[in-house]
């Protein structure tokens, strides 16, 4: 722990940009949307549309976390602990979904995945579909999130003592292993960390799952979904929903506070 | 039964070269300076990394053999370590720390557990089982760590600084089990130390290290009365001097060392009237330490600074920054009584018959 700085040591244009800042990208939109919540109409939240975007949500961002973090164990591994040629074009590959427009990511999930997409047309020949289907948002999601996932356990993974493995190796322990009973153990609260960020990513996630899986009411139409056509009919509604989502989101961020944020 | 070792070893720009054979029954202690290439030597047997040339075998079954092309896996080696910094699991209690080689190769649980608490109380750390590493002191993490080297039956016993981390008492406690536990084990046990007094006190025979080379191979006797290099001799306590031997006249000669010459009796066995390249020591009792120039007989007289002062049971070590450099061993009591402190300037003399020529380079 650094000991606390004296306040008078900050020079006075950091604090001003810091106080101007705040001002404008949090307390300005925070209060706007605060002073607009319709009070009397909370119980529009009781309402079936409202409610089943909020189920649809919670269940794509809980897939979308769990899928992010089954597929992005294994990625984060392979780039922490083996060496190959292209290690660092591969690892710049699998966080392109970060930067890419969720949009982008969208379309390219319909060329791959939708009906005539050169893997759906095999996958619609065996009767599975995703464009516009839960499972298709729960994919949607887990694309923008699972870059996420792979930073956090990644850097988990450079940061935990790779001697215990190799010391677990001495022991006639088999790579597979080593695996199951020390890497992931002693990650067990990055991994926990990954999955939350995964969540919290799913769950504000808008561009590709309305690209890919549409805005079906009840089956592909999330919070977010709702809160955007909300909006063109009904702005109270949309402040409404648009409060819960900040509450979701800023309950997750104050979960992860200690674990990962302030590091 | 035996461990072979002939490997060249590269890590980043360090070169180790060593080249070795730890008979079974018997415990070698690799001992060496910080960077002298113990810790490659032991990552090398171990089976993490391999060798850039060369092999090493145990029980004639060839581990490495980079010519070949052969490196068998460090979870098929069946070796024992105590890693340096032990590594135990800190995740897993005691008891599972213990039964992790077992069940890695395949035992099933309650059998390793089984197996584990008997090896445990063995050692006398049998209530320890519950306990995980963050809570058990240095002595205790160390009996574990032994005890996780141990089970499971491996054919090579490495122990790398056992009792480095320990505080004096626990030392002590640790010291008399490692040493019932070499004596007990049937393969070739290597001892790693940086403590020449441990080493001496648990090894059977000693392989020095120094700069990614073996320097020097022998008994704990073979060493003290003959070091080959002056990391060896500083081990045993000797001042070492090495360079050209002259001759200066009947029975006498002049050894041009870094600093001042000396004057040293000429060995009888090497010839009388050429120039010979030597290794000589002088025992430090013989060296005599004056607070003013000396008068007398002795043939050698060198001035210097005291840089250190270290007391050792009923003597006291003087270092003393002459050239060429020299350690002392006075009593106590001259220390006090010739007044001798750090920053001092002193006169250090001995006789040419103290200084012993002990082989030719």
């Amino acid at each position: 722990m650094t000991p606390p700085r004296n306040r008078s040591d900050a020079p006075v244009a950091i604090l001003v940009v810091a106080a101007l800042g705040i001002a404008v990208l949090v307390v300005a939109p925070l209060a706007g949307l605060l002073a607009r919540v319709p009070w009397s109409g909370i119980g529009r939240l009781a309402e079936p549309e409202a409610r089943a975007a909020l189920i649809v949500s919670l269940e794509v961002s809980s897939g979308a976390a769990l899928l992010a973090v089954v597929v992005g164990f294994p990625i984060a591994w392979v780039l922490a602990r083996t060496t190959f040629v292209g290690r660092s074009v591969l690892r710049a590959l699998v966080l392109l979904p970060l930067v890419l427009p969720p949009v982008v990511g969208g379309v390219a999930l319909l060329t791959a995945f939708g009906r005539r997409g050169i893997v759906g047309r095999f996958l619609a020949s065996a009767g599975i579909t995703l464009p516009f289907t839960t499972a298709g948002a729960v994919l949607a999601a887990a694309f923008v999130s699972t870059p996420l996932v792979i930073l956090a356990i990644e850097s988990g993974l450079r940061s935990t003592d790779s001697r215990l493995e190799d010391a677990a190796a001495t022991m006639g322990a088999s790579r597979r292993y080593v695996i199951r009973r020390i890497t992931i153990p002693l990650l067990r609260p990055q991994l926990l960390a990954a999955a939350v960020l995964a969540w919290a990513r799913a769950l504000g996630e808008f561009g590709a799952t309305i690209t890919f899986a549409g805005n079906l009411r009840g089956r592909t139409q999330t919070l977010p979904l709702a809160v955007f056509e909300t909006l063109q009919s009904d702005p109270d509604g949309a402040v409404v929903l648009s409060v819960v989502l900040m509450i979701l989101s800023l309950g997750v961020l104050i979960a992860l506070r200690d674990r990962f944020l302030s590091r | 039964m035996s461990l072979d070792v002939d490997v060249v070893v590269d890590r980043g720009s360090f070169r180790l070269s060593a080249r070795l054979r730890a008979p079974a029954g018997e415990t070698v202690a690799l001992l060496g300076p910080n960077g002298s290439g113990k810790s490659t030597l032991v990552a090398t047997l171990a089976g993490l990394l391999r060798p850039a040339r060369g092999s090493v075998s145990l029980d004639g079954v060839v581990l490495d053999d980079a010519e070949g092309n052969r490196h068998v896996h460090a979870r098929d080696r069946r070796v024992g370590i105590v890693f340096q910094d032990l590594l135990l699991f800190g995740h897993l209690s005691t008891l599972e720390n213990v039964a992790f080689p077992l069940r890695a190769r395949g035992l099933a649980a309650p059998a390793a557990r089984q197996e584990a608490a008997a090896i445990l109380s063995r050692l006398g750390a049998g209530h320890l089982a519950a306990v995980r590493p963050a809570r058990l002191s240095g002595g205790q993490a160390q009996l574990v760590a032994l005890a996780r080297a141990l089970v499971g039956g491996p054919r090579l016993l490495l122990l790398d600084e056992p009792l480095a981390a320990l505080d004096v008492q626990a030392r002590e406690r640790v010291r008399a089990l490692v040493r019932e536990t070499l004596s007990g084990f049937e393969g070739p046990r290597i001892l790693i130390t940086h403590d020449p007094s441990e080493a001496m006190n648990l090894a059977d025979r000693l392989i020095l290290m120094e700069g990614g080379r073996i320097t020097q191979v022998g008994t704990p006797g073979d060493i003290a009365t003959a070091p080959r290099t002056e990391y060896a001799a500083d081990l045993v306590g000797l001042n070492l001097f090495v360079g050209r031997l002259v001759p200066a006249g009947e029975g006498v000669g002049v050894l041009e060392t870094s600093g001042s010459p000396l004057v040293v009796a000429w060995p009888r066995e090497l010839h009388p009237e050429v120039e010979h390249k030597v290794m000589a020591v002088l025992r430090p009792s013989d060296v005599a330490l004056f607070p003013a120039r000396p008068e007398g007989s002795a043939r050698n007289v060198l001035r210097g600074t005291i840089t250190a002062i270290t007391r050792q049971h009923d003597r006291s070590r003087v270092r003393v920054a002459s050239r060429p450099p020299l350690v002392a061993e006075v009593t106590p009591a001259s220390v006090s009584r010739l007044g001798l402190a750090e920053g001092r300037t002193v006169w250090a003399s001995f006789k040419a018959l103290e200084v012993r020529v002990v082989g030719t380079r």
